[in-house]
């Protein structure tokens, strides 16, 4: 069964935009942020001179009132906004939400800190009748699923990634392989991190200090700054989305998720995630984070190899390190130029992401299909 | 005294429920009419606990329906 699986609505926040249309006009410009400050974020110091770029005035009174957002921690808060943004924008109507073929697959790494780190100052210092009861419901990766699982009514096939910077587009690659096997209809799919709490940012400022003890696949890890931020897109079969006419912004091509037990198996893996990705003669672009020192390097000799004409990427600069975040945003804003026909002549748009401890995902974008 | 703590009791559920504490029915009940369930009641006993420095065991928040029953709880417990 060849089903294809296209993406009809999209939506993000990070600190250089509250939309997709916002964040796609700070990435064209293609340039690092100027300023440490901007009317959705801003750059703030952690420790050994790393920095975070935290988000600030996000707007939540659409997506969840205060009552329930007392109950949550800011990642399913952010999630939540995107994802609800995504729906819209996708014009997904509530009985196909509502019905079991629609799932949500969510990626993210660092779990609700910033809600569970005072509730555990509260069980050492008064102990644990003075803890909130949402403790464990704010906490764990999977919140925001049952959140917008929550608020939307939506039942059907889902599933958390959690497995460092590429848990997000493991999210989407997986979505669209739960619908290219009929296990659902339409899925709810990306990432959300915060970076608040105080227990978080004192390892992220430790970061480069450990590095040496960790296992380098792919390098040393370059300093760049840390951010917090979602993404979200609904991805849905090609025939369920044309049968309720809607907007097709781009296709899902291909997904590889790859694991790389040594270095020797870099090559390898990375040549076969090309070879799933790329159809002979093509010439694509891939965008990476560039977190990693060898990750261009490894890129460019895999494509050379196997003849791909392929450009690079590099994001780090413009978006940073957003953890489950990244990738997702990426294949948003590259989802958004193939909608608007602004491919600059590449075939195909690939989103990969490394991680040091050998991991490997590349996700595969292209123009709509033609009606 | 009873105003006030009829007031800070009423502010407090209002702001949890989050309404406007002028359309809080007191007399109503807090599951029916707010849907309080019984976690949100056990946070609701900590803000009320630290509010007006008291403790409230379980057994004691078991009996309160509605807002009325928590204001003659928090008097009763800060007259004694």
């Amino acid at each position: 069964m060849n089903t294809k699986i296209v993406i009809t609505g999209l939506g993000g926040l990070s600190a250089h935009g509250h939309s997709i249309a916002q964040l796609a006009q700070y990435d064209a410009q293609g340039m690092s942020p100027v300023n440490a400050s901007t009317p959705y974020g801003q750059q703030l110091a952690l420790q050994h001179g790393h920095a975070y770029w935290a988000l600030q005035n996000v707007d939540s009174k659409a997506t969840l009132n205060n009552r329930l957002k007392k109950k949550l921690d800011l990642f399913a808060v952010y999630g939540m906004v995107a994802a609800q943004q995504a729906i819209l924008a996708s014009g997904l109507p509530a009985d196909v939400l509502q019905a079991d073929a629609c799932g949500i697959f969510v990626g993210n790494c660092l779990g609700g800190w910033g809600f569970t780190e005072p509730e555990l100052r509260h069980l050492h210092q008064r102990g644990v009748e003075a803890m909130s009861a949402y403790v464990a419901t704010a906490w764990f990766p999977a919140a925001l699923q049952g959140q917008i699982s929550l608020a939307h009514h939506i039942k059907g096939y889902s599933k958390t990634f959690s497995a460092s910077n590429v848990a997000g587009l493991q999210a989407l690659g997986y979505a669209a392989q739960a619908i290219r096997e009929r296990r659902a209809e339409a899925i709810v799919c990306g990432a959300a991190e915060d970076l608040s709490s105080s227990y978080v940012q004192a390892i992220l400022g430790g970061f480069g200090q450990r590095s040496a003890q960790r296992r380098q696949h792919f390098g040393n890890e370059k300093k760049t700054d840390f951010a917090e931020g979602a993404a979200f897109m609904v991805l849905e079969s090609y025939p369920h989305a044309q049968g309720r006419g809607a907007h097709i912004l781009a296709e899902v091509a291909a997904f590889a998720d790859q694991f790389c037990a040594s270095r020797a198996q870099i090559q390898p893996a990375l040549q076969h995630a090309l070879k799933r990705c790329v159809l002979p003669g093509q010439r694509v672009l891939l965008v990476q984070d560039g977190l990693l020192e060898e990750e261009t390097a490894h890129w460019q000799a895999a494509a050379q190899s196997l003849g791909v004409q392929m450009d690079l990427r590099d994001t780090r600069a413009l978006h940073g390190n957003m953890f489950a975040v990244s990738g997702v945003l990426e294949a948003a804003l590259a989802s958004q130029r193939l909608g608007a026909g602004q491919a600059q002549g590449y075939q195909r748009i690939l989103v990969a992401r490394l991680s040091n401890n050998g991991n490997l995902s590349v996700l595969a974008l292209q123009a709509a299909p033609s009606a | 005294m009873e105003n006030n703590i009829v007031q800070q009791v009423k502010n407090l559920l209002a702001n949890y429920i989050d309404i406007d504490p002028a359309s809080l029915d007191m007399e109503a009940d807090l599951d029916l009419a707010y849907e309080v369930d019984s976690t949100e009641m056990t946070e609701l006993a900590k803000s009320i606990e630290n509010e007006f420095a008291i403790t409230i065991s379980k057994f004691e928040r078991q009996h309160w329906q509605n807002g009325n029953d928590i204001c003659k709880f928090v008097q009763s417990r800060l007259t004694n």
